[in-house]
């Protein structure tokens, strides 16, 4: 068990990917009076907040909720009393909460050495408490993990009241570190919420409600607070875990720390350096100061209260962890900017979604991240009361008591101090604190910004002579140049493609591999959204700092010492200036990324640990910058990849604690894309300077391949600009704002690399099919190397690539020239024989290590006769196909899939683009364009009551395969009349759509509309589309928590209408994987029987078809195929509306020529279905279900002898979870969605006479936050009966009193 | 929201000002396709997101409202939060910019702000104000209505400028074909 009870990581599953949302709030007396008033009206809110929780499994077991509130004196005077210990004075003694082991033999030791640290920090232990609680209420679950649990009492003998409460901050980090590298047995039950004199907090694993039933103290009206603070719990997994509940001991958080993997790393690399006179040598003791494999808000708990008990006040601590956005802010008060600016130097953001609340038992208050993703609303009343929360309506308060009411801003903070008996404003606040010190002037004398440093006398030039040697190195091809570098620098943006990715993985390529190529994008999907970098650039930032970063404990003028740059990538020129840089502080030292040919792969791991080696040197010596630099590649020497060299450095930093003594700058040859530089910076480096694309330009510049206008200078700059955009791309897509979180954030999965490779060099990213390792890294460097320094044949010409379009001599495509026309023969002249041999084309390549699924084999026995398998009618209703937009495809095309589907009993989906009413009426010869599946996606085109009521299945699209995290944009020209009017847009104006959708920015928002669409439509089932990458499964267990009756997950190849090929290739993971871990962390949580799986991406045959049934999905979708049966021929040109075979187009000329018809697709599905039977057959299945999740009945193929792939273990996707024997493996039981508790039940009733027969009605009602939705199913009543003119004006009236 | 009519008042016997405190949280009328909203006080963030049709008036909104915006009215009686209409490819916005600084808090990379002149628009705006003060009785839509040539100065129009562009040819293209069916 995981130290927090947590299951361990097995199979896909690994507890680190769990995460959280929830309700918090606070309510206190400005004035501080302390009353039993304030904790039951705490008690209130948290029970109020109870919607935003969840239940897990165990209806009566919940996922956490808690109360933090001030240590109530004269009641724990009473109660030690009782138990035998006299209390000092008010203040004179601090208490702690302590889970402990439930077997008292276990419990004692622990207790034995709590006493043990207290004694030598040399403090006096009063006694224990053996805190009541009455378990009659708990859920099973929550009973049988619960912890027994003390009260621990400290006096306070000699120190004054700062000392002592930084003591024992000493004293629990001293027990959290000694019990966690303890033997000690029940240590995973042990915890302290916490220890302190001034707060408590009592929590658990409970419901809302359960809290003051459990805990009678609270009860006592002599529990007596000036403020409290709840929290209530919706977590992805349904794992037993008492630890997990807020509060923590300063904040409780509903939010997601995107960057958490580099903020945890900085802190520790910040170890060394760190000195603090108000700690002196307890210092040490405290490390490490965040506790890894704790919730992402409990690590910031962590920080924010190093920082504080480092001396900073808590709002200060705030503003430094959690910014507002400032560096795009140009009316920001100069002051203030130049706090920021400050401790930017010394302290990257903690950058995601936040609504925080927190306390030191003094001052409460609340703030929100920069894009205020999370809602706060606070209430404050005549009698100096205040209430703040994450809704509106959770106390009932008189009107007339009112004397403000708001809601916090973006960026905002809102404080209460009960000391001063008041409440401060945010501009105060943060006035006040960026006058504490002159910061701005500090700032100003001594950050130096690069701009301002003199130009160099001599910068590097282009050497023309050895370019192409230098390009085949570093991998270069022509499709690089042609597709990807010179669109950049002529137009200043990213290039963009079309349809999905269908070459192999970098691992399964026979081709040598760039290192960047191993490694995926990661993106935000339902527990936090993505964030839109053109439209709200404000929030978005690539200005940073560069060199050593100072002692975060110290506050001096020199503390901001670094180099300021407004963007990561440095010119030939900017790199110049800090190599030549007069200022004696900021020496730089150069290390060379070459090793020697001649001593083949093992020449590079050497090159790697003397990388690191010399870098320590380096800091040693006093040098402020390292920069590694892959310049002087000749016959002789060959380049380490950046990224290797960069992030093995990083990391043997890091483990030193030295990390922040240098910056790190890379010279490289090798970065030329997007994606190339997101990794660099991801995993340590500051700045960039790729040299070799420059020279690449200029290159081509020179031979007259960039319009005229465009020379050498603007064709750099242009580039520059491109990356820029593309990185503020990528970052946005897992919710991070500035380059400075980003770097280090190691925000990727890595496919393909063995665990020795990661764990070493890019330690914490996760890796699961294993692969190749440093040699065969080293073999792919040298095979480019030879090629470039091939003996007496000089180069003359890259290799084409084909790794975009197809080229025979190019990189295998699964969809090729042959598997196209062989499709396509089949389906027209309805030839199973002819499917058949398409089959097996596509199966062989696969076979030949183009994807995941082409290394398993089935394992066979006892067949079957194929007669008693059941029949093609009955699986072709598990064919979908994709969310293709009625606007990416033509009329005529995305018509004849919903015929064809609608035939065959399986669905169609309307993408996101609505849906022309007159389609969801059925055709005079019984056929129907009614799309089963409606999409409901960011931009909500289309989405109407007519048309939610119209669906048999609601899809809300999370997030895109070929795209997940980024939103899109249909242009101008292919907006016609149709489209317009079903999008309510106007013709020839380009539409958006959102990166988030914005009513959904967590999990529990997630619920909120799955509960609106389904009292909708009750009838329809809900499903939720995610995209696969490294956490989907507790994602989807926290979606299953939500009610979704069908999950999606994608795959990285998923097609689309057009979007940026550094996404299309780069961004998500395949469905094999995807699929695997939602499977089974959706078993293991007991959740599987709730909800039916589908997975989609590149399914082709019906091989495919069974490898997913195994791997646990009851659905399949597909996309590409059925369009390539329509005629498509993969010209990859639908962003352009030039399709040639009438698909993806709305040129009237065009369509004309579409030749697909719906008997065509039917063919498909039955030759689809046929063949998923004969495979069955040969399996021994008689119905599909008994084969979904049979990951048994997969195994890997012997006798890979692939160079490459050899190393690929794919045993954790065929993991079975260890369950009990009744866990359900597949669908068994609907979601109970709580409908009949709807208010509308209510409304539909009353408006009885408005829907029979459209006489009038109005009526008034009383109105609660409770009521989560109001409205929505008596509108699907209306148009339901009414259509979508639905009744005359003024038919129903409502009138409803309170807060909702 | 699709269609119908939502009205939201402040309690009776609330003492605070309406048009300062916050009465709708952060979203309202996201991907709207039509009907009506009046609200007697301030909107949170990302007012009228992706609105496509719902025609709505509000007494004040914060950060990023109209984001991403292809149809329908909004009509803003207070200020608004910075980047408002971002992304706004269609239908308009009209906001009273009373401290004189919309400008500065409104995203202009696909927006226009002009006085409001057209007919059309002018019989829109005070028709949807006058709807405003008779559902929710806002002090604050009556004596704009009171004086209503003063406060008309003071309101801008917000609208993409594709948007416009489109609709001035389209007004061109029905003008020539009317000439041409009266000379035809």
């Amino acid at each position: 068990m995981h130290p927090n009870g947590l299951p361990d990581a097995q199979g896909l599953y690994d507890p680190r990917f769990e995460k959280e949302a929830c309700g918090i709030g606070f309510v206190a007396n400005v004035k501080g009076n302390k009353s039993h008033d304030i904790v039951r009206k705490g008690l209130q809110v948290l029970e109020n907040l109870a919607h935003r929780g969840a239940v897990g499994c165990d209806p009566c077991t919940g996922d956490g909720a808690g109360i933090l509130i001030q240590v109530p004196h004269e009641f724990l005077k009473r109660a030690c009393a009782e138990s035998g210990i006299r209390l000092p004075g008010a203040g004179a003694y601090g208490v702690g909460m302590v889970f402990l082991p439930s077997e008292a033999s276990q419990r004692s030791p622990c207790e034995a050495l709590i006493e043990k640290i207290i004694r030598e920090e040399g403090q006096r232990l009063l006694g224990w408490r053996d805190l009541p609680v009455k378990e009659a209420h708990l859920g099973d679950l929550a009973r049988e993990s619960r912890p027994y649990i003390r009260q621990v009492f400290i006096a306070r003998d000699a120190l004054n009241e700062a000392e002592f409460e930084r003591k024992l901050y000493v004293i629990r980090k001293r027990i959290e570190n000694a019990v966690r590298q303890s033997a000690l047995e029940g240590r995973g039950s042990f915890y302290i919420p916490s220890l302190s004199a001034y707060t408590m907090v009592y929590k658990g694993l409970l419901l809302p409600n359960q809290i003051p039933l459990f805990y009678p103290d609270l009860a006592d009206e002599s529990v007596v607070s000036a403020l409290a603070v709840v929290h209530s719990r919706f977590s992805t997994n349904t794992f037993p875990t008492w630890s997990r509940a807020h509060p923590y001991r300063y904040v409780c958080h509903n939010g997601e720390i995107n960057t958490l993997k580099g903020n945890i790393n900085w802190m520790r690399a910040r170890e060394g350096r760190m000195s603090s006179d108000l700690f002196g040598d307890d210092l040490k003791k405290l490390y490490p100061i965040i506790d890894e494999g704790q919730s992402d808000s409990a690590c910031l708990d962590n920080a924010l209260e190093f920082l504080v008990m480092g001396g900073r006040s808590l709002p200060h601590a705030m503003m430094m962890l959690i910014p507002e956005a400032w560096s795009g802010d140009p009316h920001m008060d100069l002051d203030r900017r130049g706090f920021y600016e400050y401790h930017a130097a010394m302290q990257e953001p903690w950058d995601g979604p936040a609504a925080l609340c927190f306390t030191d038992g003094k001052l409460v208050g609340a703030t929100l991240d920069r894009n205020g993703l999370r809602p706060a609303r606070y209430v404050v009343t005549k009698d100096d009361f205040v209430v703040l929360a994450s809704e509106t309506g959770v106390l009932p308060i008189r009107p007339e008591e009112v004397r403000t009411k708001g809601r916090l801003q973006p960026g905002r903070m809102f404080l209460v101090d009960t000391v001063q008996g008041r409440i401060i404003g945010d501009e105060e606040i943060k006035a006040d604190i960026a006058s504490r010190k002159p910061y701005r002037q500090w700032v100003s004398t001594n950050r130096i910004n690069l701009e301002d440093l003199p130009e160099p006398l001599n910068v590097l030039q282009p050497d023309h002579a050895t370019l192409r040697q230098r390009q085949q190195a570093f991998g270069y091809t022509i499709e690089d140049l042609k597709m990807i570098m010179m669109p950049m620098a002529t137009t200043g943006e990213e290039p963009v493609g079309s349809m999905g990715t269908d070459t192999p993985l970098a691992v399964l390529s026979d081709r040598p591999q760039l290192l960047f190529k191993y490694f995926k994008q990661l993106f935000a999907q339902v527990t936090n959204p993505p964030i839109d970098p053109i439209r709200e650039q404000l929030v978005m930032s690539l200005v940073t700092s560069i060199g050593p970063k100072a002692n975060l404990l110290g506050e001096t003028p020199e503390s901001c010492r670094r180099i300021k740059v407004t963007q990561p990538i440095l010119t030939n020129a900017d790199l110049e200036k800090i190599r030549t840089i007069s200022d004696g502080f900021f020496k730089s030292r150069a290390l060379s990324m070459l090793f020697p040919v001649a001593e083949g792969p093992r020449g590079m791991a050497l090159a790697v640990e003397r990388l690191c080696r010399q870098t320590s040197e380096a800091i040693r010596e006093g040098y402020k910058f390292v920069i590694l630099s892959d310049r002087g590649i000749n016959a002789e020497s060959a380049p380490v990849p950046s990224l290797l060299a960069i992030s093995a450095v990083h990391h043997h930093l890091i483990r030193e604690c030295s990390r922040t003594e240098v910056g790190l700058i890379i010279e490289t040859g090798e970065a030329r894309e997007v994606h190339h530089f997101a990794c660099l910076i991801g995993y340590g480096a500051g700045t960039i300077n790729p040299y070799l694309a420059f020279e690449t330009l200029t290159d081509t510049v020179r031979d007259g391949y960039l319009p005229e206008t465009i020379d050498a200078a603007t064709a750099e700059s242009k580039f520059i600009k491109a990356v820029n955009k593309g990185l503020l791309k990528i970052f946005s897509k897992m919710g991070i704002s500035t380059v400075q979180s980003y770097c280090g954030a190691q925000i990727f999965e890595a496919i393909g690399l063995n665990a020795d490779l990661v764990e070493r060099y890019f330690t914490g990213t996760a890796s699961r099919v294993q692969g190749i390792g440093i040699e065969i890294l080293a073999e792919e460097v040298l095979r480019r190397h030879a090629v470039a320094y091939r003996p007496n044949v000089p180069i003359r010409q890259l290799e084409y690539g084909g790794e975009y379009h197809y080229r025979i001599q190019g990189e295998r495509h699964n969809w090729n020239p042959e598997t196209i026309a062989t499709l396509q023969s089949a389906a027209r002249n309805n030839s199973y024989a002819t499917f058949k041999e398409f089959s097996r084309l596509v199966n062989d390549e696969s076979k030949q290590h183009s994807n995941l699924r082409g290394l398993f084999e089935f394992r066979t026995g006892a067949p079957i006769p194929l007669e008693e398998v059941e029949p093609s009618t009955k699986i072709v209703k598990r064919f979908t196909t994709g969310a293709m937009s009625f606007g990416a495809l033509g009329k005529e095309a995305h018509e004849t899939l919903a015929i064809a589907m609608n035939r065959i009993g399986g669905k169609s989906n309307t993408g996101e683009g609505g849906e022309d009413p007159e389609r969801f009426i059925p055709l005079p010869n019984g056929d129907s364009k009614n799309s089963a599946i409606k999409q409901v996606a960011s931009a909500r085109f289309g989405v109407t009551t007519h048309y939610l009521v119209n669906a048999k299945e609601l899809q809300i699209k999370m997030a895109q395969g070929a795209k997940p995290g980024e939103g899109g944009q249909l242009p101008g020209h292919k907006v016609d009349e149709t489209i317009a009017r079903l999008r309510f847009a106007t013709p020839g104006v380009q539409l958006i759509s959102p990166p988030p959708h914005h009513d959904i920015y967590s999990i529990e928002d997630l619920a909120q509309l799955i509960y609106d669409l389904k009292n909708v439509n009750p009838k329809a089932a809900i499903s939720v589309k995610l995209v696969a990458e490294v956490g989907v499964g507790t994602v989807a267990a926290g979606v299953v928590k939500a009610h979704a009756d069908k999950i999606l997950i994608s795959g990285d190849s998923g097609g689309t209408g057009a979007s940026p090929w550094s996404s299309i290739k780069n961004a998500g993971i395949p469905w094999e994987l995807g699929l695997a871990e939602t499977h089974q962390t959706l078993v293991m949580n007991n959740l599987r029987g709730r909800v039916r799986i589908e997975t989609d991406g590149q399914l082709k045959t019906g091989r495919d078809v069974v490898v997913a049934a195994l791997l646990g999905a009851e659905e399949f979708g597909f996309s590409t195929a059925p369009v390539i049966v329509e005629g498509c021929i993969m010209m990859r040109k639908c962003h352009l509306n030039t399709c040639p075979v009438g698909i993806a187009t709305h040129d009237p000329v065009l369509r004309k020529k579409f030749a697909g018809q719906p008997e065509h697709v039917v063919n498909y599905f039955f030759f689809l279905a046929e063949e998923v039977r004969e495979i069955m057959a040969q399996l021994g299945f008689r119905t599909f279900e008994e084969m979904i999740g049979r990951s048994d009945k997969l195994k890997a193929r012997k006798a890979v002898d692939h160079w490459k792939a050899q190393g690929v273990d794919l045993s954790q996707i065929l993991y079975r979870p260890e369950v009990p024997a009744d866990t359900a493996t597949h669908h068994v039981q609907a979601q109970d969605h709580g409908l009949q508790n709807a208010l509308d039940h209510k409304l539909i009733g009353l408006a009885g006479p408005a829907l029979q027969s459209k006489q009038r009605v109005e009526v008034e009602l009383p109105i609660r936050n409770v009521h989560r939705t109001v409205g929505a199913m008596l509108s699907g009543e209306i148009t339901r009966r009414y259509g979508p003119e639905g009744l005359p004006e003024n038919t129903i009236h409502f009138r409803f009193t309170g807060s909702a | 929201m699709a269609g119908g009519r939502i009205v939201v008042v402040p309690f009776q016997g609330s003492t605070f000002v309406p048009e300062e405190t916050i009465i709708i949280g952060n979203v309202a009328l996201y991907g709207a396709t039509g009907g009506e909203a009046y609200f007697y006080g301030m909107a949170g963030e990302r007012f009228a997101v992706r609105n496509s049709g719902a025609k709505t008036v509000v007494e004040g909104v914060g950060d990023h409202g109209c984001e991403y915006m292809t149809g329908g009215v909004v009509v803003v009686l207070g200020k608004t939060g910075r980047n408002f209409a971002a992304g706004m490819s269609g239908g308009v916005a009209f906001v009273l910019n009373e401290d004189g600084g919309f400008e500065r808090r409104c995203n202009l990379s696909m927006v226009e702000l002009e006085p409001v002149r057209d007919k059309a628009d002018l019989a829109v705006l005070k028709n949807m104000i006058e709807q405003h003060a008779r559902y929710t009785g806002s002090a604050k839509a009556k004596k704009l209505l009171e004086q209503w040539d003063q406060s008309l100065q003071k309101f801008l129009r917000v609208m993409s400028v594709e948007y416009k562009k489109v609709l001035e040819q389209r007004k061109l293209q029905k003008a020539a074909t009317r000439e041409a069916a009266v000379h035809g």
